[in-house]
């Protein structure tokens, strides 16, 4: 029974319901072999370099034990899941095998933010969103302005004023 | 006038290595019959880490940090995971 961890790198702006369901993902997978040790999310931090443009992310990290018998094709198909299926969310992932006997216990960085806060989009409103918005096609629906005829205006008015100031004195 | 001998490569070396002794007392190792350091020693351990790089981020060779090699290697090893992980920059240069 060896242990490893994986750490994940995830996109700053996951929302809930997909951690949820990469942490579903792992775990099918991993049960096929072995125990999930433990699932920690850590939360967001400021990255030391921008990647994949991102200057946050989000991190998890995930302890579990494998039976000496699958455990290539299972560390295989996580692999895949995690750098395939997730491809848009986990950004980096990185796989390293535990001590059998030592200790769980880690220090871990400072977060800025501890879970992230981002509920899941609703498809409902999403489609709302849509539709307020095809609504409101501006190009479409404002009328068109006449520049300079308003220029014009404007200059008039301009004249105006400052005859009426000069009258004023 | 004395002929100036030409000492053969290995001995010119240790004169040389002889000469800079004097300027920091024999460094003794850290990790060195100390497990709970050596536990510290991790990847995810950033804050740790962080006394092993200079202020450019690069890794403190083994001469200066005093470290023994076994442990200077599990250093440089744990520090160059972080790096991948973004935990740990690879360079600090600015502009």
């Amino acid at each position: 029974m060896r242990r490893y961890e994986i750490l994940i790198l995830a996109v700053p702006t996951i929302t809930q319901d997909e951690i949820k369901k990469i942490e579903s993902d792992v775990d099918s997978t991993i049960k096929k072999g072995g125990n999930i040790i433990s699932f920690e999310k850590w939360g967001k931090y400021r990255l030391a370099y921008p990647v994949k443009k991102n200057s946050y992310g989000v991190y998890a990290l995930v302890r579990f034990t494998l039976d000496a018998e699958h455990d290539a094709a299972i560390l295989k198909d996580l692999d895949s899941l995690l750098a395939v299926k997730f491809e848009a969310i986990v950004m980096r992932h990185i796989l390293s095998v535990l001590d059998p006997n030592g200790s769980l216990v880690y220090v871990r960085p400072q977060s800025l933010e501890e879970e992230p806060e981002r509920k899941s989009d609703d498809e409902l409103s999403k489609g709302k969103i849509e539709k307020i918005l095809s609504k409101t096609d501006f190009k479409k629906n404002t009328p068109k302005r006449d520049t300079t005829r308003e220029f014009a205006e404007g200059r008039q008015m301009q004249n105006e004023e400052s005859e009426v100031v000069e009258k004023g004195k | 006038m004395t002929k100036k001998i030409k000492l053969k490569i290995s001995a010119r070396l240790l004169k040389k290595k002889l000469r800079r002794q004097p300027f920091g007392a024999k460094k003794r190792c850290r990790f060195k019959n100390n497990p709970e350091l050596i536990t510290q020693i991790d990847y995810k351990n950033v804050d740790f880490l962080r006394k092993f790089l200079t202020e450019r981020g690069k890794i403190l060779p083994a001469r200066i940090s005093g470290n023994s090699s076994r442990f200077q290697r599990m250093l440089a090893r744990e520090i160059r995971k972080a790096r991948t992980m973004a935990l740990l920059p690879y360079t600090t240069i600015q502009g």
